[in-house]
């Protein structure tokens, strides 16, 4: 059988539709392109920013990090320095340099009193403090009365 | 040649060319990554990995309230790299300010600072000259004085000058309860333990070094992004919380310190402790030392004698043969014996007493001290009862506490007594004890008869963790079988500091006291000397709720050896001031003050 085929187009309209569609299929292409390397160039330049910011922080941290070890030495220095300080042998010694009139208290200037609580602060708004049943000290050795011991809700103080 | 030749035979000469210039870098590819790998991997890795070595702190040695007694004071070692830091000119210029600043010899730094170069022989045993990157300038420098010396690199441009953080051990209270915490030496940067607590306890407190590898910047700060691993952790050694007080320890230093300004004694030592736990309050000897001083450090002042040493306990243990004769009923407070007007031959041996005594009651035995007496209410109760209530007392054995060597003293068993033994042993003859071990048997005299097991070690931290392990205190029970005897005791030893007793001296005014004076001949090349005395005075106070119990010996006072004498006033010293330290209410007012006579409340203490 022979066969002849034409197209029914004219050449000129063949080749504007060619035309027609590599344009339509360039465009689209160059600019997912471009869009996809703009993307690509802007996550790359995040991730070095962020990079960056992370080095920038380490960095700060590192030096904070290396001011608090200084610090902490600083303290530990300071703490020996204040045990020393507050050492009985260094008071001691300063009381005597000063010639301080200080003296320890006398055996009557220690004793303890109860102030039985917490009624006595409640409420009314006056504050009180009620002294516990009161006990006369033996004056002579001999005698062996004690002091009652009475320990309930109380609290110390020295005189 | 046809113009299409040409192009030919340039694009031919081209492609070799490429093909030349890429089998070469392929070459160079492949040795790099194939056959250098591991030699150039290594360089690399050494050049941005770092190696970290972080030490870990010892740890430290605290009081019962949390003062610290032993620490770790920050310090630094200066370093140099000879190869940076300079010409002979800047060497002289650094070797000068550090030698002002650290008090050295400037040229010694200069030495330290000139030489570049070292010889050393390689792996065929040829000389070789090397470059010298390291140099020490001073180890532990002070804290101050480092950060001074940093600031200084700085402004005056020295280069080359690294400083190392370390730690120096450091004993805050000085000589403070020296004997008992010891002390540490240095060998190559280690911490070697000497003596005391610091030694006993060595391996908990050490730390242990930490290593980290990471990978870093060239400004030597670790990457954020780079690999890092631990490969030791490092750790801190555990804290030590010990039963001493320190404003109390400080208080019987001092008033040991008085003692030996009068006494001049060969050695003398206190110590106190609670009778209800074995808590060591305070303890102290002399002579001491120093542990930051090392240059004036006498070996002879580090033994631990209240551990170590024994000694005769003379009259000090009359108490414990009459107690274990009241609670047997032998004999009670108001039964009379004949002391023999001071001399009394028995076992075919003349006992004395120090001042002739007539009849006296078991009361007036304790109070005035008498041998005899003490010997006939022992002889009352046989050989085996009074072994048998020393050894209760715990005589023969020793305290366990963690202070090593420690003695268990000198107490024969039974089969080995003789006949004089019964005479001997409870008046404190022929029977040694360490200072420990007689504060531990008063402690059951001052405690309805509960021999406590005496603690020194509080608890231990583990500063990581937070994790504490108490150490327990023990429950005992009691020697007596008489629930009297302790009371009857403690009435009986009041009177040792009344008037008509042996330590009136050791009287602390609005408080009773019991306790018991010693005083015994050392026993010098076979025979008892007339020149050598322990004095001692042991005793609680206040005596019916004992809120210490202390001892004060003197080995060899001069100038006077009764225990009264020499003891009893620095017992009433220390008794004194703790007491008031303590907030202890005191017993009576004294007769001497009746316008101070107050009325108190009911009486709590704290303590």
């Amino acid at each position: 059988m022979n066969s002849f085929t034409k197209s029914l187009r004219p050449p000129e309209q063949k080749k504007k539709i060619m035309i027609s569609g590599g344009k339509s299929f360039f465009v689209p292409f160059a600019f997912k392109f471009l869009l996809f390397a703009a993307g690509f160039f802007g996550i790359i330049t995040y991730r070095i920013y962020l990079n960056e910011k992370a080095e920038e922080l380490n960095r700060e941290a590192s030096a904070i990090q290396l001011k608090i070890h200084k610090l902490n030495r600083e303290i530990a220095n300071l703490k020996i320095e204040k045990e020393r300080l507050s050492s009985w042998a260094y008071v001691g010694g300063r009381i005597k340099d000063y010639n301080l009139a200080l003296r320890p208290a006398t055996s009557d200037q220690i004793r303890s009193i109860n102030i039985i609580g917490p009624k006595g602060y409640g409420g009314s708004g006056m504050a009180s403090a009620v002294v516990a049943p009161e006990t006369v000290l033996p004056v002579s050795r001999k005698s062996p009365a004690r002091t009652t011991q009475n320990s309930s809700s109380s609290k110390i103080s020295r005189m | 040649m046809t113009r299409y030749d040409d192009i030919s035979i340039r694009m031919k000469i081209t492609a070799i060319f490429f093909i030349l210039v890429f089998t070469y870098l392929g070459i160079q590819l492949y040795t790099v990554q194939i056959v250098r790998h591991d030699e150039l991997y290594g360089k690399a890795k050494n050049k941005y990995t770092a190696v970290k070595t972080a030490t870990g702190k010892r740890g430290e040695i605290y009081d019962r309230d949390g003062n610290l007694l032993v620490g770790n004071v920050p310090c630094s070692d200066i370093c140099a790299d000879p190869q940076i830091v300079g010409n002979a000119e800047e060497c002289r210029r650094i070797s000068e300010h550090f030698g002002k600043i650290l008090k050295m010899d400037p040229a010694k730094i200069y030495n330290r600072l000139i030489v570049k170069t070292y010889t050393t022989k390689n792996e065929e045993g040829v000389d070789v000259e090397l470059p010298r990157k390291f140099a020490v300038i001073e180890t532990k420098v002070d804290f101050e004085i480092a950060e001074q010396l940093k600031k200084d690199c700085e402004k005056m441009k020295f280069k080359g000058i690294s400083f190392r953080d370390t730690t120096k051990r450091t004993y805050p209270k000085n000589q403070l309860l020296a004997n008992i915490l010891g002390f540490t030496n240095i060998d190559k940067d280690k911490a070697v333990a000497v003596i005391g607590i610091e030694r006993f306890f060595n391996q908990p407190i050490s730390s242990s070094s930490g290593i980290s590898e990471y990978e870093r910047a060239r400004d030597g700060i670790p990457l954020s992004y780079g690999k890092s691993d631990v490969i030791k952790d490092v750790k801190d050694g555990l804290n030590i919380y010990l039963t001493i007080r320190e404003p109390i320890q400080a208080i019987l230093e001092e008033e040991l310190d008085n003692l030996v300004a009068k006494f001049n004694p060969r050695a003398a030592y206190a110590i106190m402790a609670d009778p209800y736990t074995g808590n060591i309050i305070a303890v102290a000897q002399r002579p001491t030392f120093n542990p930051n001083e090392r240059t004036a450090m006498n070996p002879d002042a580090w033994r631990n004698r209240i551990t170590e040493d024994i000694f005769e306990p003379g009259s000090t243990m009359k108490p414990f043969a009459v107690s274990g004769a009241i609670d047997m009923g032998v004999v009670g407070p108001d039964t009379r014996f004949d002391c023999e007007k001071g001399r009394w031959l028995f076992g075919g041996k003349i006992l004395r007493d120090s001042h002739p005594l007539g009849m006296l009651t078991v009361t007036e035995i304790i109070q005035k001290s008498s041998n005899i007496g003490t010997a006939k209410i022992a002889l009352l109760m046989g050989d085996k009862n009074v072994y048998d209530i020393l050894k209760k007392f715990g005589f023969g054995e020793k305290t366990g506490i963690p202070l090593q060597p420690e003695t268990s003293g000198i107490f024969r068993p039974l089969k080995k007594w003789d006949t004089l033994s019964i005479s001997r042993f409870p008046i404190g003859q022929g029977i040694a004890v360490s200072p420990l071990q007689l504060v531990r048997a008063y402690c059951a005299l001052a405690n309805g008869g509960h021999l406590p097991k005496l603690r020194i070690v509080d608890k231990i931290e583990n500063p990581g963790t937070g994790i504490i392990r108490q150490y327990p205190i023990h429950e005992t029970t009691s020697i007596f079988r008489n629930g009297d005897t302790h009371k009857k005791m403690v009435e009986m030893m009041k009177k040792v500091t009344e008037e008509g007793g042996t330590a009136v001296s050791a009287d602390v005014k609005g408080y009773y006291v019991a306790g018991k004076t010693g005083t015994s001949q050392k026993f010098v090349n076979g025979a008892y000397s007339h020149s050598q005395y322990f004095a001692t005075f042991v005793g609680f106070v206040p005596a019916d709720k004992p809120s210490f119990v202390l001892l004060v010996t003197a080995d060899e006072p001069q100038g006077a050896h009764y225990g009264g004498t020499v003891a009893g006033p620095y017992f009433k010293a220390i008794s004194e001031r703790t007491l008031k330290y303590l907030n202890v209410p005191p017993d009576y007012i004294p007769e001497e003050e009746p316008s101070k006579k107050v009325k108190v409340a009911s009486s709590k203490t704290s303590h």
